[in-house]
């Protein structure tokens, strides 16, 4: 029975005194008020959720569809028709390297970050010391620290240290930007381990590295590939970090793209963008049924 | 056995040293070098001298240097509140919602999100609000006459917003999907309101998420750089893009280190003001 309602039923009873009367006709006012606040609070929230949902999505889609006109969108007389040039860029030797370069350094900086993040929580998440707490803030605190600061950081100390700029020192920096996002999505999974399972094999006359490699590996394997993914997502996405420390012959895909984005006025921009949308949503849905979203979710929070 | 626990802290201290190393060599020793140069003396053209002044900081408070901690600090914001508001009912439904599909659909138009390149996805906007864009033509329609919508502080806040959102929804799950349904349903069958049962009993469940997403959300808008470089035109200035214009084109390495030190202080302060603003509130409750 809703609010509304039961005032009505109310409404029906006994013979009452002109205050008690009053004060019910006021009520009954406030909780109709209350009442119609609160639908309204009801469809506009629902709108906002439609809203939110077409504001994350349709940019994409007049991206996409911009990549097919012949002209730019900040031209005055726009033509209409429909053209397959601007995917020329595709075969271009400049964007193939960057792509190149982009790919290489992910991939490494995600084994490296890989391997030192799971044995770090593997270790944080066994030990009961007292500054772990600490420690772990340490591991994490290269994501609060905006990726230009870093960026400029970088490239300030290694050139202290002799290291110029070039593909080792984007390497490293990658694994930096990397390694927090590993330890965050594969420390929790060690959390969530029925540690009874390891003690049954022990138990059972397993060495410790048999435990390890038998139940404890494929215990947390899914996130170890979620941590995977998203140090491969956060190595391809950094701008601010690479810009710092590229040079001529290790400009990665990033740089190129934002190169292009301010001062090429074409649409290459946009088919690149189609392009790179569409690899992401194959890879994306080959995620989704390899490993969930659920397992990656648990990176992202805090 | 006294001898196996040493050893298992032996080993897992190897474990540790790894990962320690390349956040302490790597990573906090390299902010070093920026704390110290921004505290030097700029020679111009292009090189500076140890020293400690404080002329670097001092240029901030120029009105034009200042105008960019201004822009930022708005921008930061304005972003951060419009992408929380926006992202919680989405997180809500898909924490939530009875409908698998629904939830679906909803997770995965922000986890590709993630999967889309930063610049995509503020490219994304440019074709948008272009003079050609749809909005433009949808304003023209509507008789508004023709707007600038590009290169201006509403497109780097609208493409910052576009940017935030997925992080805030991501953040903001976990804590709604904690929160006992039974607990909204009691509120429910004693009369109140969907309105009341949100702001008296989900809302305030849910504020250590909301103070997450808040933080997330202004650490990661504080430091925008390729947005507003994409969808400023030249026109809006942040300190990250200050930063990188002053060092890289300009080679005054101790401004830019200024700025720097200025980003991570102005983004610590705001953080610290919101974290105390909903411990403030979480206690009373």
């Amino acid at each position: 029975m809703s609010a509304v309602e039961r005032t009505q039923s109310r409404q029906e009873g006994p013979a009452e005194s002109r205050g008690v009367r009053d004060r019910a006709a006021a009520s009954r006012a406030r909780l109709g008020l209350e009442e119609h606040v609160s639908r309204l609070a009801v469809v506009l929230v629902k709108a906002l959720k439609v809203f939110a949902v077409l504001f994350l999505l349709l940019p994409l889609v007049v991206a996409a569809h911009q990549a097919f006109l012949p002209t730019v969108a900040f031209e005055v007389v726009p033509e209409n028709g429909f053209t397959l040039r601007w995917f020329a860029v595709l075969g271009h030797p400049e964007f193939v390297n960057a792509v190149w370069i982009s790919l290489v350094i992910a991939v490494v900086a995600t084994i490296i970050s890989l391997v030192c993040g799971t044995l770090a929580a593997l270790a944080l998440a066994r030990s009961s010391f007292r500054g772990r707490e600490f420690i772990n803030m340490i591991f994490l605190s290269p994501v609060m620290i905006p990726p230009v600061v870093k960026g400029l950081s970088f490239v300030l100390y290694f050139g202290i240290i002799g290291l110029r700029p070039g593909f080792t020192s984007l390497l490293l920096a990658h694994i930096v930007i990397t390694l927090p996002y590993v330890i965050r999505v594969v420390y929790p999974c060690f959390y969530g381990l029925d540690r009874s399972l390891e003690e049954a094999s022990r138990n059972l006359g397993a060495s410790d590295f048999q435990t390890f490699w038998k139940i404890t590996f494929p215990l947390i394997r899914p996130g170890i590939f979620a941590g995977a993914i998203f140090s491969f997502i956060m190595s391809v996405d950094d701008v601010g970090v690479s810009i710092f420390l590229i040079t001529p012959d290790t400009t990665n895909v990033s740089v190129l793209l934002l190169t292009w984005a301010s001062s090429v006025a074409d649409n290459t921009l946009a088919a690149v963008s189609l392009t790179l949308v569409v690899v992401t949503l194959i890879a994306s849905t080959v995620a989704e049924r390899w490993v969930g979203f659920d397992s990656i979710l648990g990176g992202m929070r805090r | 056995m006294r001898n196996r626990s040493w050893l298992t802290r032996f080993a897992y201290s190897v474990m540790l040293l790894p990962a320690l190393l390349i956040t302490v060599v790597l990573f906090l020793f390299s902010l070093a070098p920026t704390f110290a140069f921004s505290v030097y003396k700029f020679v111009p053209p292009a090189s500076m001298q140890p020293a400690f002044v404080l002329d670097n900081y001092a240029a901030f408070t120029h009105p034009v240097y200042f105008g960019y901690i201004v822009t930022t600090a708005r921008i930061g914001v304005i972003s951060t509140l419009v992408a929380v508001v926006l992202a919680y009912p989405m997180a809500y439904t898909i924490a939530r919602s009875a409908s698998a599909r629904m939830r679906r659909v909803l997770l995965f138009s922000v986890m590709v999100m993630f999967f889309v390149h930063t610049i995509v996805r503020a490219y994304a906007w440019v074709a948008v609000l272009g003079r050609t864009g749809p909005l433009s033509s949808l304003l023209e329609l509507l008789g508004i006459g023709p707007l600038r919508l590009l290169s201006n502080e509403f497109a780097v806040t609208v493409g910052t917003i576009h940017w935030l959102l997925p992080f805030a929804v991501m953040t903001l799950i976990g804590p709604i999907q904690t929160v006992d349904p039974a607990l909204e349903d009691a509120a429910r069958n004693l009369g109140a309101t969907e309105l009341k049962t949100f702001t008296s009993v989900t809302l305030p469940l849910t504020f250590p998420g909301v103070a997450a997403a808040s933080l997330l959300s202004l650490t990661l808008g504080f430091g925008m750089f390729v947005t507003p470089m994409i969808l400023g035109g030249g026109l809006v200035t942040m300190l990250a893009k200050f930063i990188y214009d002053e060092t890289i084109f300009a080679n005054n390495y101790p401004v830019g280190a200024a700025g720097t030190i200025t980003l991570l202080v102005l983004a610590t302060a705001v953080s610290v003001v919101v974290s105390r603003f909903f411990e403030a509130r979480t206690k009373v409750l």
